[in-house]
């Protein structure tokens, strides 16, 4: 029986003290990480045959889009339904995000990605929800450019990824910049360009960003993420300098 | 708390959940929204199929009748022609409103919404938006939800799991119980209305290309507490689904309608099932009806060559520029899988339960038979019938979300209403959940609960998925009354009192048994075949004794069957051929 090792840092809770765990499993063919970690939670005894409690860990769709399975894998920021084992070569370890609050083992508290979204106003102010005869022409190239960054999941590994996502700083990620920039490039959400734009001119903005470029290389859906801090950095600026002399 | 501004409560933050939410808001409630996780994170992420409507931008006449008429026949005429009407009239001004909201639905190069044939459809009707629909749709109603939120008319409570129902004088609704996922409290909260948007129950099926948590618990327990359940045996099954990475991933209708080839193999040729016996609709079939096809082929496949035949998808033939421009969702639900390039090799495909087109029963304004009970999306049961058209899925759970939320806000504002539930039913709602906790913590043996569900869903998808047989089904019925005594003998395998997730796992194993069940008994009941529900003992529909809804009351045993409710149809029904 072929096996993999899986190294789990767990934590009972946010106060406790984290300890590892060396847990095997039996290996499949195209086996991912999130199938290994649902083997051990169906049997939760380690590789010494020590019964212990089940690796608590976040899992939904399995098919990379909810981005429930976020986790540190081998020390790199991924997901764990789109990881499989047969990529390593030793012992797999998983720790949780670092950059949002523990819950338990790998389950991490990501609230605070809603509040950041809520602080950015990343939103287009609709009228109301009636119809309103409103379907804006968007020509193809507008369409594709918006569409790559709303393929966005808010599964946090670009903040995890990121060095300027830390305690001393108010930076929340790469992710804000994939919500805001469609809306602002939207027909329907131009006019309200300058509340996003001014939220991201203050404090935890795009002047936090600096250019590590790590947000791109993890995100799971490929979203170009530089590109976007860019265009935002430049628009933020275009609008401090209109509203300096236009008010 | 003034019956000026009604308190809701929303369970579920897919689409269905945040539409309802943001329709009562606007109608002045105060919503509270109970989730187990963020919006973002609900099963709806993967439905790859956009969203219908009868735009009619491909110069075909398209009309909300046609569309109206595509769905029912669909549905093998199993849902009120009304409702259906209703929805698909409201149609293209939803697909306005998530146009205004942000979501970027594909275009054509004059800019216009580029629409794609569903199986089954006559007409090109459905927008779909990038890689895939149902993540750009999550993300633009979450933006208006955080929005309600920071206007005070909506407050999000993710992380915590629906438990029951609190129920005051003669059943009615008037508050929910529910538990935090982290540090395990539980709390009992009244409220004028409650709307169910928890999804259907695929989850509870082996091979199923939902979300692990798509298994109808919810549903199933307010069925438990009186709510009756409509048409449980009617369950999605599609024929395209990539079995990767342990998980069953459903592909969109549009790589057909774009071109793609579905085909058996047959003593190493290619043979084109569909499009041999479907001429007429170009192969491109609803999708029970493509189910059984393949799979009957696959079996005369096997025959002929003594080894299990195989179903494939094939683009290859496609122009890749062409078929990279017009199949993003097709390509998204391929990428990372090792070993599989679309471009150069046919994909192969199996059956998977996508979706269930039961849930629990409610009149056309979204209320169950519980006063102050709503319920929306697939969490309830009302436009499908006997099969989900492509496009479908998202429309229904979006129109149905909004017209719950008004029904439920204008309930509320109205005489019928329970009003605030006092303290001391709170707390008897509430210590009943606990008792369920301790009777869980209780279970002693040496079973495994996992072990049990997974059985539970292969005896399932063997049983009620693609043909069923009484003798088979009476057969399942009697060896669920096995599982559920062995799930007794499972202990909790976490004993914390804190993130404790088995806990809610075995919680919820205790109604995929009676969810299971009452598929398999309504099952057993239709003596017919119908859309999706198939007994090759019966192969005919009968529309003289089945044009009705199963309605199902819990009953400790076995469920109560009623077929009294007849559907409400203009015209006779048609012959369901494509």
């Amino acid at each position: 029986m072929e096996t993999v090792l899986i190294k789990v840092k767990r934590q009972d809770d946010p106060e406790d003290l984290p300890y590892w765990e060396l847990f095997e499993v039996e290996l499949s063919p195209g086996m991912t990480v999130a199938q290994a970690l649902a083997m051990v939670r169906e049997n939760p005894v380690t590789a010494d045959g020590n019964s212990t409690s089940p690796v608590a860990h976040d899992c939904s769709c399995m098919e990379g889009l909810c981005g429930a399975c976020a986790m540190q894998i081998n020390g790199k920021a991924r997901l764990a339904c789109a990881t499989f084992v047969e990529e390593f070569d030793g012992p797999i370890m998983l720790e949780p995000l670092s950059k949002f609050p523990l819950t338990r083992d790998l389950r991490v508290d990501r609230t605070r990605i809603l509040e950041a979204l809520s602080a950015a106003e990343c939103w287009i102010p609709l009228d109301g929800l009636h119809p309103n005869g409103n379907m804006p022409v968007i020509e193809q190239h507008e369409q594709a450019r918006m569409s790559v960054f709303l393929d966005c999941i808010a599964c946090g590994l670009c903040s995890e990824a990121c060095p300027q996502v830390n305690k001393r700083s108010a930076f929340a990620g790469a992710y804000l910049f994939s919500r805001v920039l469609p809306l602002n490039l939207h027909p329907a959400g131009k006019g309200s360009r300058g509340g996003r734009l001014a939220a991201l001119a203050a404090r935890g903005g795009v002047a936090d960003c600096a250019n590590a470029e790590n947000c791109e290389r993890v995100c799971p859906r490929g979203i170009p993420l530089v590109a976007a801090a860019a265009q935002l950095q430049w628009s933020v600026a275009l609008h401090s300098i209109r509203r300096y002399f236009w008010g | 708390m003034e019956k000026s501004s009604p308190k809701i409560i929303v369970i579920g933050s897919g689409v269905a959940g945040m539409a309802a939410a943001l329709s009562a808001a606007e109608r002045g409630a105060f919503v509270t929204m109970i989730s187990r996780a963020e919006p973002f994170r609900s099963s709806s992420s993967r439905l790859r199929d956009g969203i219908a409507a009868a735009l009619d931008m491909a110069g075909e006449c398209d009309s909300a009748a046609l569309h109206a008429a595509d769905t029912i026949k669909c549905g093998d005429f199993l849902a009120h022609e009304k409702r259906v009407k209703a929805m698909c009239e409201a149609a293209p001004g939803i697909v306005e409103l998530l146009a205004r909201m942000g979501v970027a639905f594909e275009r054509t190069p004059e800019g216009m919404v580029r629409l794609t044939r569903p199986g089954g459809a006559s007409r090109r009707r459905v927008a779909s938006a990038g890689r895939g629909s149902g993540v750009h749709v999550l993300s633009a109603l979450s933006s208006q939800v955080l929005r309600a939120q920071s206007m005070e008319r909506a407050f999000l409570m993710p992380g915590w799991e629906f438990l029951s129902l609190v129920q005051g004088e003669g059943g009615a609704c008037c508050g929910v119980v529910a538990q935090n996922l982290r540090n395990m409290e539980i709390k009992a909260i009244a409220a004028d209305a409650v709307i169910i948007c928890t999804g259907g129950y695929p989850a509870i099926f082996a091979r199923h290309a939902a979300a692990a948590e798509s298994d109808g618990a919810a549903a199933a327990a307010c069925y438990a507490q009186g709510a009756l359940f409509a048409n449980p045996e009617f369950v999605q099954l599609t024929p395209f689904a990539i079995g990767a990475a342990g998980k069953w991933r459903a592909l969109p209708d549009a790589v057909l309608a774009e071109g793609g080839r579905a085909f058996v193999d047959k003593d190493g040729r290619p043979w084109h099932v569909l499009e041999e016996l479907f001429p007429q609709s170009q192969g491109l079939v609803p999708r029970d009806v493509a189910v059984r096809a393949i799979w009957r082929s696959m079996k005369e496949a096997a025959m002929a060559e003594g080894s299990p035949a195989k179903a494939f998808i094939d683009v290859t033939h496609l122009d890749p520029d062409f078929a990279e421009d017009q199949l993003p969702s097709f390509f998204d639900a391929c990428e990372g899988l090792p070993g599989l390039d679309p471009l150069h090799a046919p994909v192969e495909v199996g059956p998977a339960v996508f979706a269930t087109m039961g849930g629990l029963w409610t009149d056309e304004d979204h209320s169950t038979n519980i006063p102050g009970l709503f319920a929306a999306g697939s969490a309830a049961c009302q436009y499908h019938g006997a099969g989900i058209q492509a496009g479908n899925e998202l429309l229904s759970s979006i129109y149905g979300g909004m017209k719950a939320g008004s029904a439920a806000t204008a309930f509320s504002r109205g005489t019928g209403a329970a009003g605030a539930a006092p303290s001391a039913m709170l707390n008897a709602a509430k210590s009943r959940e606990e008792d369920v906790v301790a009777h869980i913590a209780a279970q002693e043996g040496r079973e495994n609960a996992h072990a049990v569900a997974r059985e539970l869903g292969e005896l399932l998808f063997a049983t009620a998925g693609i043909e069923k047989d009484n003798a088979e089904l009476k057969k399942s019925l009697a060896k669920i009354g096995e599982l559920a005594d062995r799930f007794s003998k499972a202990p909790l395998l976490d004993r914390s009192e804190w993130a404790n997730a088995e806990l809610s796992f075995m919680r919820r194993m205790r109604q995929r048994l009676s969810l299971a069940k009452l598929v398999v008994a309504a099952s057993i009941a239709r003596d017919e075949s119908r859309g999706s529900h198939f007994k090759p003992a019966f192969q005919n529909r009968d529309d003289a004794k089945w044009l009705v809804i199963t309605k199902a009351t819990w009953a400790e045993d076995s469920p109560t069957l009623d077929h009294s409710e007849r559907i409400e149809l203009a015209t006779k029904p048609d012959e369901r051929a494509y």
